[in-house]
């Protein structure tokens, strides 16, 4: 059993192993390509933003489809790779972009002059800008990989259930098997062998690159803006004087493609983004007949998604959707109740805070599905434990977003204000409120949105939960039921609807919510930046 | 020329912080300074000797490595009301109004009502000369009415010793000027709080124009070079010649 064990932690790594690679690499060519040129920048920008709302998971199904269909030894191995790549490489291109666009002006002006090579210029500019933000950023794609792990190994489409090799995948099997000590030892194994890789590759490379974190690329005034608030001030900064000067740009609009003029000249952006969203709708009913193989036509296949439509009732998936929401709130608003005295503790107890972290990191980078099954046992009887379990195993997913932006607004709290708080003998609640709460604000609100994607993404395992035969589902509708059980059927029109609905609620909530939500913060806050 | 009585000792303070490699650096060594009672006390040094961290360890804010801080006799061990520090970039609440961020100094005070809290924090409004900005917000206010918003929230809660660092740094001359103004009838002023005060500054000319000693630091660990007793009368005649020769003496002992 053991040999069988670390066999299968091994493929698993290697599977994680490569789509890091590519998740890294791609982030690299097109986070920096982005952060560097205006014209990237704003295609690629809105389109990373569109795509990394897409639930991952929804998508995956008709991923597996495509690709079983395409390539038909390696397939499922290939689909499994592109389900992990899907969870691993946004945060890592965002914070890339973000590194790049740091770069002061006057530093490439100066490489310009000097005609440094361009290897030079990556070695000596580009790799020292994102390198820091990236090494930041692996543990949470990691921790995100290991989140989707059993998902990426057991694809099941249709009544048919493929598993490739991997330790997902086996302690599933055990699991029917009712192996418990398998199980324990699958666990086992799969966390010290995240414990190793923790201690032998992560934390070194994070040491490497404080190397390159104090360098003059950026003056120690300018902290390093989350990375969401970074994206979007940055869309914001991009098209405020775009709208004034559209003339001058006129000319040079016509050059660049359809959505980019759309993009810059004729729409505010909250229509923009619609607009994209049916754009990439299109797209999609463009690809569907590849998708679809059963249908040689575009039109034939909106049919086919809009039958579904009918079929399902739009009442009922908007039905699903409102549940789903409410889920989505109720999770964050606990989300934020356990963190914020957690945080303030950590952050006022040095001492507890430098034995808690390395702690938490390498708790964060458990798979907290593998403890899914417990959950599912454990909640079980009744509605009421029902919701709660799959409030909880959402909250397995995105907790650590929280945790984490909240934990950094607490500490970029200057000292000053803090011997503030010391000399006018400030209670605890009155530091938390006058003080640490309106500094994290912003931050925190960043990490909202981000477990916001995170949750709604989980939502597919978490309303409903089949695992050896036994489902735990909530009794009231939900989206990621209704996917689910979606998948299951194969019934991929409606699989397709109900992931484009998604997307687009996830997209309104994102602006109409979560974006006005930090405007009013910053504006209530009057921070300005 | 020490007072007969002290309001404040440091002594044989040491100060300094941990490096990576496990060593420390020293910052301050071995240092003595008495603040006498009623004393203004100008303290100058080059950058980074360790001013900031002197006013600091006096405010009880940092803890030294060893040495003792003596304040009324007794040794201080953590913050209180009785001493004020007003920082080199003072840390004004961005989201509370100028009489909100002067309130806070009284927020947790018990043994003023309500009501006095609110008068006080007005009155000292009044007195840097902010009357009308009350319910401004910070970024609304330039540099210098910033400064005097933490001298007011600094006074309200009636200090014994009054720590300024670097009070006319990030100002242009002329509301320095104004500035020094300000402290100079709020010392003169015998029935405002503080008795006594230290103040850091860059500023030499402002600094000989206030003080009655001045001390001047340097050196890595930082130590006392010299004292300079300015015993001119006030108010001070920027332009007599005796001001002239201390402003340069003390401007050599520096550089
Ligand atoms: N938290 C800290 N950790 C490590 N070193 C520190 C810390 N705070 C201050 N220092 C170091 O202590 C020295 C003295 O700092 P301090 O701020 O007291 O100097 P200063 O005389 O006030 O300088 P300035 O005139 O520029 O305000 C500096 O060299 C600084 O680098
Ligand atoms: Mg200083």
């Amino acid at each position: 059993m053991l040999g069988e064990i670390i066999a299968a932690v091994t493929l698993s790594w290697a599977r994680i192993t490569v789509a890091l690679a590519i998740s890294a690499l791609a982030a690299v060519i097109i986070g920096i390509y982005s952060g560097i040129s205006r014209r990237v920048d704003r295609v690629v920008i809105p389109v990373l933003d569109i795509l990394q709302s897409v639930p991952i998971l929804g998508f995956f199904p008709v991923a597996v489809y495509y690709l079983a269909n395409a390539v038909p030894l390696l397939g499922y191995e290939l689909a499994s790779i592109f389900l992990i790549f899907t969870c691993t490489f946004w945060n890592l291109a965002f914070s890339v972009y973000e590194g790049a666009r740091s770069i002061p002006q006057s530093l490439v002006e100066v490489a310009e002059l000097s005609k440094l090579s361009m290897r030079d210029k990556l070695r000596k500019i580009y790799i020292p800008a994102i390198f820091p933000g990236l090494v930041d950023q692996l543990p949470a794609s990691l921790a995100n990989a290991f989140y989707f792990l059993a998902a990426s190994e057991v694809i099941t489409l249709g009544g048919a259930q493929v598993n490739v090799l991997g330790i997902g995948a086996l302690i599933l099997k055990y699991q029917e098997a009712g192996n418990y000590a398998g199980i324990a030892l699958g666990l086992v194994t799969v966390a010290l062998s995240i414990v190793a890789v923790y201690l032998l590759v992560l934390l070194p490379l994070i040491a490497y690159s404080d190397k390159y974190r104090f360098d003059i690329i950026q003056p120690p005034e300018v902290q390093r803006t989350p990375l969401i608030i970074g994206v979007y001030t940055r869309i914001k900064s991009i098209h405020a004087p775009l709208g004034v000067k559209s003339k001058r740009l006129a000319g040079l609009a016509h050059r660049i493609n359809l959505i980019q003029m759309v993009n810059t000249r004729y729409m505010r952006s909250d229509i923009r983004r619609l607009l994209f969203v049916i754009v990439m709708i299109g797209l999609l009913i463009f690809l569907g007949p590849r998708i679809y193989a059963s249908i040689d036509d575009a039109w034939a296949a909106v049919v086919v998604v809009a039958e579904a439509g009918l079929r399902l009732g739009l009442i009922s998936v908007g039905e699903a959707l409102a549940y789903s929401f409410l889920r989505v709130l109720v999770c964050l608003a606990l989300m934020t109740a356990l963190t914020l005295p957690l945080v303030f503790i950590i952050t006022e107890k040095p001492h507890i805070k430098s034995a808690l972290l390395p702690a938490f990191q390498i708790v964060a980078a458990l798979p907290s599905p593998l403890i899914f099954p417990l959950i599912s046992r454990l909640f079980e009887a009744g509605a009421l434990p029902r919701e709660f379990g799959a409030i909880l195993l959402m909250a397995l997913g995105s907790f650590w977003y929280v945790f984490y932006s909240a934990l950094g607004g607490f500490s970029h709290v200057h000292t000053e204000y803090l011997e503030l708080a010391k000399m006018y003998n400030l209670s605890s609640f009155k530091r938390l409120r006058y003080i640490y709460l309106p500094f994290a604000t912003p931050s925190l609100v960043t990490g909202l949105i981000t477990a916001s994607g995170g949750a709604w993404n989980t939502l597919i395992i978490a309303e409903r939960l089949g695992q050896g035969g036994r489902i735990f589902e909530v009794y009231s509708p939900g989206l990621g039921k209704l996917m689910s059980t979606l998948a299951e059927l194969a019934d991929i029109p409606a699989l397709v609807l109900t992931v484009i609905a998604m997307t687009i609620v996830v997209l309104l909530v994102n602006r109409l919510l979560w974006r006005s939500l930090y405007d009013y913060s910053i504006r209530a806050l009057r921070i300005h930046e | 020329m020490s007072s007969p009585e002290t309001l404040l000792e440091l002594r044989n303070v040491t100060h300094g912080y941990h490096m990576r490699a496990g060593a420390t650096l020293k910052i301050i060594e071995n240092l003595n300074i008495q603040v006498g009672y009623g004393e203004f006390l100008g303290i100058v040094g080059p950058s980074g000797c360790g001013k900031s961290t002197i006013l600091r360890i006096m405010a009880g804010l940092i803890k030294p490595l060893s040495g003792t801080v003596i304040f009324r006799g007794e040794v201080l061990t953590g913050t209180t009301p009785r001493i004020s520090l007003m920082h080199q970039t003072p840390p004004l609440l961005p989201w509370l109004t100028v009489g909100e961020n002067v309130y806070l100094a009284l927020i947790s005070r018990s043994d003023l009502t309500e009501e006095e809290k609110r008068l006080k924090a007005s009155q000292l409004i009044e007195l840097v000369d902010l009357a009308g900005y009350e319910s401004a917000y910070p970024h609304e206010l330039s540099g210098g009415m910033k400064q005097r918003v933490a001298l007011a929230r600094a006074l309200v809660t009636d200090p014994d010793l009054l720590l300024l660092d670097e009070p006319f740094s990030n100002l242009d001359p002329l509301t320095s000027l104004s500035l020094s103004r300000e402290i100079e009838y709020m010392w003169l002023e015998s029935t405002l709080p503080p008795i006594s005060v230290v103040m850091v500054s860059h500023n030499i000319e402002e600094v000989v124009m206030l003080s009655d000693r001045i001390i001047v630091l340097g050196g890595r660990p930082a130590r006392i070079l010299a004292e300079v007793p300015i015993e001119m009368g006030r108010p001070r005649n920027k332009k007599s010649e005796e001001f002239y020769r201390l402003v340069d003496e003390v401007f050599s002992l520096i550089s």
